[in-house]
Formats: structure tokens, C-alpha cells, sequence
């Protein structure tokens, strides 16, 4: 109990995290009412109105279909925001079950971490690349692609910190009293070894976001007319010079998640580790 | 008592660091009867702890026992499968370990860390479980269980951790429980109060308790009898008494006379010269010979645990030799 509160109330005086986790919140709330704030249909072109600069009607203006830039970064805001969170999600699971495995089995370890420098030879975007391509792009592949090129990296540091936790005492005396493997690697080492974790996810979801954008941007993220910050990047390119508004607007979207995100992320990393902690304020 | 099958039974065992590599315990002979405490007594890296882990099935690897028996109630623990092995840790045995500050698992309540064990060796689950636990801790004399049982490790002290650990150990009721050093870690007092409490509880289930300590004193407070090791290997076994009185083996000796006596005077404590070999260093013969004032050529064979008294078994080939007349001053 105790232990719980003072832990909330440490996160809440952390400055890194209140800032991280007040942008996100913002860009989270936004994403949600989209269908209800966004003064337009997204998709819905509006000949009358193209390339408009931003206006009293048109807060951040119009691409070259008439279709209003900030209806769009809002709804791609949701889709982003699940294409990162999807990331995060299944990164974690699958970082947990290649790295735990790896940390706690010795004999795993070997061929499961082989396997993972394979991966990781590839500069994660590169691989991201590929596996969108091959796929196919869509939504879901686009999720795989992200996840799998995150994924190495996370089961380093899953690994990691069940190979200190493993040696720990408590861990032997769980075995003395009878615990099998299932249960000393997730209740009694995993519950042990989630900060970190913790640490590289919120990570992970903020470079998901960013990927996601570079991916729609060389054309393998998820088709159009699907509105992600990258897709509407990509299609501002060709009239930055003359509709500068188009890229802008989805630049900052991404600028002011990804930079909660890593906010709170070094919040989290300041209170659950700070031993690691580098800014002392 | 003593024709029925004894409680543990450790028979010639013998584990080596990794196979054909050298030896860390050898041929070990223990034996411990139901409701008896057997103190296992020998300096730092003497495998007193290997013994416990041998028995456990718990040793690190690449340490692995190469020979021998180990028998709980006759049941030989090293023809187990892992499955089966793992069903009698925490139930038919339990063990405590020295450090109470790391043995608790930290982001677990203790009500948790007992409810595991109930759990899994008793069916007990919810509320039943939560009031078992309760009760154990009134057994150890944890103060304020009620409230004790919802605390997490860090919020309780050494001592009262080391009470959680037996109680956690007590569990699953167990019918051998091993201590390694479970005073080691803790005040001077506060060991008092938890040896007190491992004897009572022994006394009122008759358990048998295999402790592990350095401390001669802690031994000649709790045990009846005593095996002394040495280098891997049982040097000495017998009752307390007869080992206090009528030490044969001159390690023992020398293990008596290097405690500080309140009677005596004498500013320096006695001390036995040198060290224990390392692994792997050990020679053919008897492996205190080096250290030995009483080595002779003779002590270059290993020699064999034999009966030197009624229920007194050393492995020196000159038993009692070079010992001072026994005196009357041990408890």
C-alpha cells in the first residue's frame, strides 16, 4: 500500500514525467473525440476549398483535395497512436518471451540470441522496410513490420535483467519450496524485472510512431486514403513549397507525441531505476 | 526409534564440478532420525551448503552429484524425475536460508509468499489460505499478524523476515528441514529468540532438523548429534557431548579450542595454521594432514570414517592422539 502510493507520488514529482504523460494525455484525449471534435470528414474532398491556407474555418487548412488538415491529423492521431500502441504491446510479449526464455533457460539462450543478432544486424527501419513490403501494406502488416524490428533489441534487455534477477536469493528459496519453472520465471523473476522493460516500451511506442511515418512516407505504410501523420506527410511533400500548412501540421502531431512519449519514458526511468537516472535537476 | 528407517540418509555421496572434474564433497556419510537435529558444523568452504543444496537437488550447476545415495524416508532423491523431486521440496522438505534480507521475494506481500506454498502443497486457497498463514505467523511469534501478513519484505526487519522464512518453510509441513545458517545474518539477541523458536517447533512436530552452522555454539545449544566436515569430507560424527568431550579428530580439536573462553584469560585465541585446500587442490590422503600436528607418513591414504566410540565414527588414523585430558567445562 504504502509502497504503492509513495511510488505514484514520486512519479507525480517527477517533472520529465508529468510533462511526458500531460502531452501524451492530450494527444491520447484528441485522438478519442476525433469524431467528435473534427470539424470535417476526413476523407471528403471539397473542390471549392483546395490548398487552402489555414483559416478561421480551416484551423490548419487544405490539401489538394479540399479535405481539412486538421480532421485528418485528428483521426490520424487514432490511427497512429494504435499502430504504436499495437507496436508496444506486442513487442513487449513477444521481448518477454524470447528474452525471459533466453535468461532463464541456458540452453536457449544461445540459439534465441543468435537469432536476435540476425535481426539486429539490419538497422531496425531497413528490416521494417522489408517485412512491409513483403507483407504487403496494410494496417496489420505495418503493426508486424514495426514490432518484429523492435523486438531483438527488448529481449536483449528483457534478458538482461532476468539473468541478475535469476541469481538472486529469494529465487533458489522459491525452488526450495517447490515452485516450478513457469511460476519462478514469471511471478518471482519477471515481477522483478519489469522496470526496464517498462522503460524500453514507452520507447518503443514513440518510435513506432515515428517509424510508421517514415514507412507511409517511402510508401509501404498503410495504404491511403487511410490518414496516418505519415501518409499526410507524404502527401504534402509535393507542395511544401506552396502548402507548407499540409506537412506542418502532421510534423508537429508527431513532434508532440513523440516527444511525450520519451518524456515520459525517462520519468519512468528516473523513478523505477535511479541508479540510471543521468539529469539530477 | 533408532531400528526404524532413518528420516535422511546420505550415503557415500560424492558431487564433482562438472563430470570427471574435481571433487567438491566426498563420499559423505550423514545420517538424521526422525525428531532429531543434526548440526553439520565446518569453516567456510568446508560444503556444508553443497551438502544442503546435494540434498535439495538444488546444487548449481555445473556441480552435480556423481555417486552415492541420498534416502529421504528412504526414498533415494536421486532416481527422482524433476516433476517428483520438485513435489517434495516445500513439503516433505523445506530449507531456510541465511540471508532473510534477500530470501523474500520483494514485490510480494508475505501473505502471498506462504499462500504459494499452501497453495501448492496443501489446496488451500482465499480465505483459508490467508488464515493458515495467519496462524503460522503466530506460530513463529511474529508480532501483530493481522497486519503483518498484507506487509511487503522491505517493511519488516531482519529478524522478523527470518520469521517469515520459517514460517514459509513450515508451510508445507515439513517432515526434514534444513537450515543453512539461519542465524548467520542476524543480531546477537535476535538469533537467541530464532534458535529458540526452531527448537520449539522442532520439539512440538518432531521434526528432524539438519542445521547448518560455524558457530559451536549454536550446535552444542540445539543438536544431538554432530557431523564435522572438513574439505568436502565428514571428519567426525557424533553426539554432541561425545564430540564436546571427546573430540578424536584433531580438526574438531582445533575447532574447540579456537572459541574464546570466558574462563581462560588469555588475550590470543588459538587458531588452526593455514587454510582449508581449494577444490581440486586436495591430495590422496587425509586432507587436514597439511595442517595437522599429528600427521605422520601414515596419513598419506585417505583414511576411512570408522567407530572410535559408542555412535562416534572419526577419519583420522590416530584417533584422541595429542588431545589434553577432557575437561568439565563445556555445557
Amino acid at each position: 500500500m504504502t509502497q504503492r502510493a509513495s511510488f505514484l507520488r514520486r512519479l507525480l514529482s517527477n517533472r520529465s514525467f508529468t510533462i511526458g504523460a500531460s502531452l501524451v494525455g492530450l494527444v491520447l484525449l484528441l485522438a478519442l473525440l476525433a469524431g467528435v471534435i473534427a470539424p470535417f470528414d476526413p476523407l471528403k474532398g471539397n473542390f471549392r476549398a483546395r490548398m487552402m491556407a489555414p483559416s478561421l474555418q480551416h484551423w490548419m487548412g487544405t490539401d489538394q483535395f479540399g479535405r481539412d488538415i486538421l480532421s485528418r491529423v485528428l483521426h490520424g492521431a487514432r490511427i497512429s497512436l494504435q499502430i504504436g500502441f499495437m507496436v508496444a504491446i506486442i513487442t513487449a510479449l513477444a521481448g518477454v518471451l524470447i528474452g525471459a526464455s533466453s535468461g532463464y533457460f541456458r540452453r536457449l539462450d544461445g540459439p534465441l540470441m543468435r537469432l536476435m543478432d540476425a535481426f539486429m544486424a539490419f538497422p531496425s527501419i531497413i528490416l521494417a522496410i522489408a517485412v512491409s513490403s513483403v507483407l504487403g501494406a496494410s494496417v496489420i502488416n505495418v503493426i508486424f513490420a514495426l514490432a518484429i524490428a523492435a523486438t531483438p533489441h527488448t529481449a536483449r534487455i528483457v534478458r538482461a535483467s532476468v539473468m541478475v534477477v535469476r541469481e538472486m536469493e529469494f529465487v533458489e528459496a522459491a525452488r526450495a519450496l517447490g515452485a516450478g519453472h513457469a511460476r519462478i520465471l514469471f511471478r518471482h523473476i519477471m515481477a522483478n524485472a519489469m522496470a526496464p522493460l517498462m522503460v524500453r516500451i514507452t520507447y518503443v511506442f514513440a518510435v513506432a510512431i515515428l517509424n510508421e511515418a517514415v514507412l507511409s512516407f517511402i510508401g509501404v505504410g498503410p495504404p491511403p486514403p487511410a490518414p496516418t501523420f505519415g501518409a499526410i506527410i507524404a502527401n504534402g511533400r509535393d507542395f511544401i513549397v506552396a502548402a507548407p500548412w499540409i506537412t506542418v501540421a502532421p510534423g508537429l502531431a508527431i513532434l508532440v507525441s513523440v516527444l511525450g512519449l520519451n518524456l515520459l519514458g525517462d520519468g519512468l526511468r528516473d523513478v523505477l531505476d535511479p541508479r540510471m537516472s543521468v539529469n539530477t535537476r | 526409534m533408532s531400528h526404524a528407517t532413518p528420516m535422511l540418509q546420505v550415503q557415500q555421496v560424492t558431487t564433482t564440478l562438472g563430470t570427471g572434474g574435481p571433487e567438491i564433497l566426498s563420499a559423505v556419510d550423514i545420517s538424521l532420525n526422525s525428531g532429531e537435529v543434526l548440526g553439520v558444523v565446518g569453516e567456510s568452504g568446508s560444503g556444508k551448503s553443497m551438502l544442503a543444496l546435494s540434498i535439495m537437488g538444488l546444487l548449481p550447476r555445473p556441480i552435480a552429484v556423481s555417486g552415492g545415495e541420498i534416502r529421504l524416508q528412504g526414498r533415494n532423491l536421486l532416481h527422482l524425475q524433476a516433476q517428483e523431486l520438485r513435489a517434495l521440496r516445500g513439503k516433505d522438505m523445506a530449507m531456510i536460508f541465511q540471508e532473510p534480507m534477500t530470501s523474500l521475494n520483494p514485490v510480494m506481500r508475505v501473505g502471498q509468499q506462504i499462500g504459494e506454498v499452501l497453495r501448492w502443497h496443501r489446496s488451500m486457497q482465499g480465505e483459508a489460505a490467508r488464515q493458515e498463514g495467519i496462524a503460522l505467523l503466530k506460530r513463529v511469534e511474529m508480532p501483530d499478524p493481522q497486519r503483518q501478513i498484507d506487509a511487503y519484505p522491505h517493511e519488516l526487519s531482519g529478524g522478523m523476515r527470518q520469521r517469515v522464512m520459517i514460517a514459509i518453510a513450515l508451510a508445507g509441513r515439513p517432515k526434514l528441514l534444513i537450515a543453512d545458517e539461519p542465524t548467520t545474518a542476524l543480531d546477537v539477541t535476535i538469533q537467541a529468540q530464532i534458535l529458540e523458536l526452531i527448537r520449539n517447533i522442532q520439539r512440538d512436530d518432531g521434526m528432524s532438523v539438519l542445521l547448518i552452522t560455524h558457530d559451536l555454539g549454536v550446535i552444542a545449544e540445539m543438536c544431538d548429534r554432530v557431523a564435522v566436515m572438513y574439505a568436502g569430507r565428514v571428519v567426525e560424527q557424533g553426539a554432541v557431548l561425545d564430540i564436546f568431550d571427546r573430540p578424536a579428530h584433531p580438526y574438531t580439536r582445533g575447532l574447540l579450542a579456537s572459541r574464546p573462553k570466558i574462563s581462560a584469560g588469555a588475550s590470543w585465541l588459538s587458531t588452526i595454521e593455514g587454510t582449508v585446500p581449494a577444490v581440486g587442490q586436495m591430495g590422496a590422503g587425509c586432507s587436514f594432514a597439511p595442517r595437522c600436528a599429528i600427521a605422520g607418513p601414515d596419513c598419506a591414504r585417505r583414511p576411512p570414517l570408522r567407530e572410535v566410540g559408542v555412535a562416534h565414527q572419526a577419519a583420522c588414523v590416530r584417533p584422541f592422539e595429542g588431545a589434553p585430558e577432557p575437561k568439565a567445562e563445556t555445557a
